[in-house]
């Protein structure tokens, strides 16, 4: 008999919904107490519970040849997998947001549009793809605290209900994108293993997610929008910082920016450790002052 | 008169200077991304599997070629992908040029062969061992891409030379891994095909969606083409085939009429090889694979990499590269493999090579130990002083 495929699972707030569909597809996996490691009796998996984070790196590394994982988290790590499934919970929004009162809002850091954010990547490229600079600051957690504390103006988030965002006096300013939750695979792992995992898939579909099928089964509804944060097809929802929706409304039109070229981080980008000067600092610079 | 420095003075420019230069603490511990060094086991094992393949390459008649380890960087510009020209280190020299440490043996050796022996009988069979140097990010540094061993087939566009570097492939992965690699077949020619009214990056776009079986995307990008919705639902079927020969002759039958001469030919082409190939190896290892386009922009036919179990990425990748050498001025088609040799020592049983200790001589001078160790090594034994 063939090695169980191996498959890494996401600790947290997707976890519930991930055993449950493994349950409801004829594969329980039951990890005992404190245990990270579970195998399905039928023996077709071995998993393993992993913080989300760290998901892509196992999958990367070939440690876990499959995992559970949401797009925001696979887009931040910068591998490639096989998208295999997407999975019907999980979804959620990346949104810009900025303080509801605008004297709660961090003054603007010179160089441009700066937003704290724990998608660096994800922000950074979004902007880029539109033509638009930006000045992103790493964060790791709490990105609402951002704003209030002068850190940045402006936040990128994940976004479910929008409860956090209201209670810390944060406003959406603009849906960025949609992500779901995938089933990804190691591309090498993939070919290996492609009839079995074809087979997982085709039992996860069938048997517990029938709405949600492969992609190759999946409905024409879905099939029109791929989260992709180089996408700048859709229109904007709304903002009300300006530069931006004129930059970004300009960039719409041009055919370049749904799928920008190789130099489109280096246009709109700027070499690490240098920054551009503002217009008051290159008056100030060439001695010049408004009155 | 300057009074002179004291050369083990705390302060000056001299006491400067050699500050500057002491080695740092996190440069005495660390190393470049994507270089590596190896210890005496892995150095033993390393030396062992290259020795017992260039004897196989000796014996299907290639001849070793060594490249230079930099060349000037703008040659390169246009042939290496983004990615791939973003990982390469590149160097100024003194004249200002900028440098390319080598990342693909192929690259480099087309261009010494196009500019250094243009008049090189066709075909020619040549074969390369030798590091290479590409970043990696600090997350990936155990894909160990430092040591490519491959083959080129340079001259001939016959099948036959397609089939020639696939058995030799397997030849190759067997005599260090025994049955274990599976080859993955496809072709550069579909996409080609496809993306003839697309930009580069958008072409791009599309190889790299079907490289990682994003099916809708390729679908998508098709159906915005002059081939249609149902044009593109057939391509993109063919884009996510994975099967055996006769798995893709039963799905070629239902979408051979959708399909034109061109596309037909490039996918029957890649039926054939594999047919052959396994027909001339073990257990059926080659399989049909459209998804298998290949990374490297410069590939124009067939396509194909090879997996083994345990490795996280492909331990080989190839294909067709007619047009390569025109781009040095040499119109020779040509057709080759690298292997990443230091993924697959990494998976190579440690028992293969595993080497005995050397013997010991006593003796009562050292005249008389030399002369005992000699005596014993002249009958092939490993003997030290």
């Amino acid at each position: 008999m063939s090695m169980p495929l191996r498959i890494a699972l996401p600790k947290g707030r997707l976890q519930k919904d991930v055993l449950g569909l493994f349950q409801q597809a004829g594969m329980p996996l039951e990890f005992a107490d404190r245990s990270l490691i579970a195998h399905d009796p039928t023996g077709r998996l071995d998993a393993m519970l992993v913080k989300n984070s760290d998901l892509p790196v196992y999958v990367h590394h070939g440690i876990a040849g499959l995992g559970i994982c949401g797009e925001d988290t696979l887009y931040e790590s910068g591998f490639e997998f096989v998208r295999l499934m997407r999975l019907p919970f999980g979804s959620t929004r990346i949104c810009l947001a900025e303080p509801e009162t605008p004297s709660d809002q961090a003054p603007a850091r010179s160089g441009g549009f700066t937003v704290a954010t724990t998608l660096v990547r994800f922000t950074r490229d979004y902007y880029h793809a539109r033509g638009i600079p930006v000045n992103v600051i790493r964060l790791s957690g709490s990105v609402e605290l951002a704003p209030r504390l002068g850190l940045a103006p402006y936040i990128v988030d994940l976004v479910e209900s929008g409860a956090t965002l209201t209670a810390n006096k944060l406003r959406i300013l603009e849906d960025l994108d949609t992500v779901s939750v995938f089933l990804v695979a190691n591309p090498a792992y993939y070919k290996l293993n492609f009839r079995r995992v074809d087979e997982l898939c085709g039992m996860l579909a069938s048997h517990a997610a029938p709405e949600f099928g492969t992609k190759h089964a999946r409905s024409e509804q879905q099939n029109r929008h791929t989260p992709n944060p180089r996408n700048a097809e859709r229109e904007a929802t709304s903002t009300s910082a300006e530069g931006l929706n004129a930059a970004e409304g300009a960039n719409a039109k041009d055919t370049r920016a749904l799928h920008p070229s190789a130099d489109t981080r280096r246009r709109t980008g700027r070499p690490r450790g240098t920054r551009h000067a503002n217009r008051q600092e290159m008056e100030r610079h060439n001695g010049q002052t408004d009155t | 008169m300057p009074i002179p420095e004291n050369r083990n003075s705390r302060s000056g420019p001299v006491a400067e200077w050699k500050e500057a230069v002491k080695p740092k603490q996190h440069t005495l511990l660390k190393r470049p991304a994507g270089t590596e060094g190896l210890q005496p086991e892995d150095a033993v094992r390393h030396r062992d599997i290259l020795h017992i393949l260039e004897r196989l390459f000796d014996l299907w008649g290639y001849l070793p070629i060594r490249t230079p380890i930099v060349d000037f960087a703008d040659v390169y510009a246009s042939l290496l992908g983004r990615d791939d020209w973003e990982r390469a280190y590149r160097l100024i020299d003194r004249e200002g040029d900028v440098l390319l440490l080598r990342p693909d043996v192929t690259l480099f050796l087309a261009k010494q062969i196009a500019t250094l022996t243009p008049d090189l009988p066709s075909p020619a069979r040549l074969y390369y061992a030798d590091t290479i140097m590409r970043h990696e990010a600090p997350e990936s540094i155990s894909r160990n891409e430092y040591f490519q061993i491959g083959s080129e087939l340079i001259g001939s566009a016959d099948a036959d030379a397609d089939l020639e570097t696939l058995v030799l492939l397997f030849r190759v992965l067997d005599a260090v891994l025994p049955g274990a690699a599976m080859l993955h077949v496809g072709t550069r020619a579909l996409p080609d095909a496809w993306t003839q009214a697309f930009s580069a990056s958008n072409a791009a776009e599309l190889g790299s969606a079907i490289r990682l079986r994003d099916l809708d995307t390729v679908r998508n990008m098709l159906a915005q083409t002059e081939m249609g919705r149902r044009g593109a639902e057939a391509r993109a079927r063919l884009a996510g085939f994975i099967g055996t020969p006769r798995e893709f002759a039963e799905l070629h039958r239902t979408l051979a009429e959708e399909l034109d001469p061109c596309e037909n030919r490039a996918v029957s082409h890649a039926h054939d090889a594999v047919e052959t190939v396994n027909r001339v190896t073990e257990g059926e290892r080659a399989v049909v694979d459209f998804s298998e386009v290949g990374s490297r922009a410069y590939y124009t036919g067939i396509t194909f990499r090879a997996y083994v179990e345990g490795a996280e990425a492909e331990v080989a990748a190839g294909g067709r590269y007619d047009k390569l050498y025109g781009k040095f001025g040499l119109d020779r088609p040509a057709v080759g493999f690298s292997v990443m040799l230091r993924r697959l020592e990494a998976l190579a049983s440690r028992e293969t090579t595993q080497q005995r200790a050397p013997g010991t001589v006593s003796g009562p001078s050292f005249v008389e130990r030399v002369t005992r160790a000699e005596e014993r090594r002249s009958h092939g034994e490993r003997v030290v002083l």
